[in-house]
């Protein structure tokens, strides 16, 4: 019993992780209908990026912080400015965006390896791998710091979403963008702030994971997409609740494979999951059953 | 009276089909101006024009004294030109007071710094944002509905709602696309009213309809169109009574019985 509540204590703290990816993603998926698969490589470029200034240069963390927030909402603001503009405007196939999207991922990928290679580094974290032990259960301070912040996260933009003007018109562009940019919403500019948005969440994840992990290298972006694919796909894409959801799931679902199983096998575990969901609810757990009009 | 859009010789085609032809309008302000014609005739085409969604291949829209060309979709909001649609285009999971409150994003504007650190000032205007939403929807007489989620009203309702949201953007032209279809003869009674009420309020209205007994109350001025050209202009009695029209309508023999030869 103490072992089984010992890992999902680590299944909270890792589930804190996946749910600030996949909510990203969701955002996204919400907004134009595209699974982003170059997410992924951005949660993996924001780590880099920390890394490069907190040990490289030598910046204190919050510089560090601050200037990789800054990048990486540049980089999401091109990336979508440079690449997916284009294909809306020319009203190409959804299909030719998700193709686009694999293809921003393998460049972004390679373009940390011709510059930083493919070893494994020892990624800077805070606390000095310090615990708390509240009876049999050990709780690292590097994994509350993790669970306070997404939760402080989550409450935040879900406020923004439902309240604030722009999280308004981010919904009503999800809901409709052609009614919307009738009303006089800059619809582009909405997909801009989503995607710096949903790209300042990745590259904090990624700083986050690598931090309680204490390791780094370039193909982190790819397992942790999968990871959040699936836990988005398990609540119900485009349904931000359901992201956190799914996310949560996923990671005990690891973290159980992992601890009762065999280390080996928790990869799988989210393999498996994501099998289920598409043969036996296809639109999540809290995604609704969607018509297509013909 | 000001023209406040002016339509000459506008054309365009879709492959070889030449869906209208050299069409000209006016609109003046404070004026109700109606194109109807029969199916297949060109007035959607017409209107999508007009709003920019498809691009003319010749004439000239002036909307206001400028020129619409070009214009991305969401500028034809600030330049004070808002359409309805046809296939109601609400925004579904929202209340009828955050439908509306969309519609006036554009009036109300704040800087980077206000949004950020939620500044007195900004929570004033966000207030009288809403209290100006809520206001014209009780003037609207839909007030018992302001938060009740618009997917569950009724049609003629949801219809009316579009109407009030389109308000909100603060018009100078307000473009109908059908406003009566899918409605009961008591519902287009209220709705012709609910047009004149707008009216009314200073804002210039064209329709797009078939529904003739609502063309016939409401409007100042009719444009016929068939076959993609101008068939007759003119006030209701004129339109109504010409020859051309009603065969268009209802075709040679109609036209023959009509006239009563």
């Amino acid at each position: 019993m103490t072992y089984f509540l010992q890992l999902t204590i680590n299944a909270i703290a890792l589930g804190s992780i996946y749910a600030l990816t996949a909510v990203g993603y969701s955002m996204v998926y919400g907004i134009l209908e595209l699974v982003n698969f170059a997410h992924g490589s951005v949660f993996m470029l924001g780590a880099f990026s920390y890394y490069i200034f907190a040990v490289l240069v030598g910046l204190p963390w919050y510089l560090s912080f601050l200037i990789t927030f800054i990048l990486i909402g540049i980089v999401g603001f091109a990336y979508d400015r440079l690449t997916l503009l284009p294909l809306r405007r020319t009203n190409q196939p959804k299909f030719t965006g998700l193709i686009c999207t694999l293809g921003v991922s393998i460049v972004l990928q390679n373009l940390v390896f011709v510059f930083m290679g493919s070893n494994t580094r020892q990624f800077p974290t805070f606390f000095e791998g310090r615990y708390l032990s509240l009876g049999p259960f050990n709780i690292s301070f590097i994994q509350i710091l993790i669970v306070c912040l997404s939760v402080a996260i989550m409450v935040a933009l879900s406020l923004f979403v439902k309240k604030a003007k722009l999280g308004v018109a981010m919904r009503a562009v999800a809901q409709n963008s052609m009614a919307s940019e009738w009303m006089g919403i800059n619809v582009n500019s909405v997909v801009s702030l989503t995607f710096i948005i949903g790209s300042v969440l990745a590259a904090l994840s990624g700083i986050l994971s690598c931090m309680s992990f204490r390791s780094l290298d370039i193909t982190i972006g790819s397992t942790i997409a999968i990871k959040a694919f699936t836990a988005t796909v398990l609540g119900g894409i485009g349904n931000l609740g359901g992201a956190v959801l799914g996310a949560f799931i996923v990671a005990m679902a690891e973290s159980y494979t992992a601890g009762f199983i065999s280390s080996d096998m928790r990869d799988l575990s989210a393999f498996v999951i994501l099998m289920l969901v598409l043969l036996f609810r296809p639109n999540g757990l809290l995604g609704k059953a969607v018509q297509k009009k013909v | 009276m000001k023209e406040l859009l002016t339509v000459k010789n506008l054309s365009k085609s879709f492959g070889g089909i030449r869906a209208v032809s050299d069409i000209g309008l006016k609109v003046e302000e404070g004026q109700i101006v109606s194109i109807i014609g029969p199916n297949g005739a060109g007035k959607t085409t017409v209107f999508n024009l007009l709003s920019g969604f498809y691009s003319a291949d010749e004439g000239e829209i002036i909307f206001d004294g400028k020129p619409v060309a070009g214009r991305r979709a969401y500028d034809f909001a600030h330049n004070g030109m808002v359409r309805t649609f046809q296939n109601l285009r609400l925004f579904k999971s929202m209340s009828v007071l955050e439908n509306v409150l969309i519609g006036r994003q554009h009036v109300t504007r704040y800087t980077p710094l206000q949004m950020m650190f939620n500044t007195p000032k900004k929570r004033r205007m966000e207030q009288k944002d809403r209290a100006a939403a809520a206001e014209l929807v009780a003037e609207m007489g839909m007030k018992d509905m302001l938060n009740v989620r618009c997917d569950g009203l009724p049609y003629g309702q949801q219809k009316k709602l579009e109407l009030v949201r389109a308000l909100a953007t603060q018009p100078k032209l307000l473009m109908l696309d059908e406003p009566a279809a899918g409605l009961n003869p008591q519902e287009s009674q209220e709705l012709a009213d609910f047009i004149f009420s707008i009216r009314d309020r200073g804002i210039t209205i064209l329709v797009i309809e078939h529904d003739m007994s609502l063309i016939n109350k409401i409007s100042d001025y009719i444009y016929v169109m068939n076959h993609g050209e101008l068939l007759c202009e003119g006030t209701s009695d004129v339109v109504m009574n010409d020859e051309q029209v009603i065969e268009a309508y209802i075709g040679k023999g109609g036209a023959k019985r009509v006239s009563g030869n």
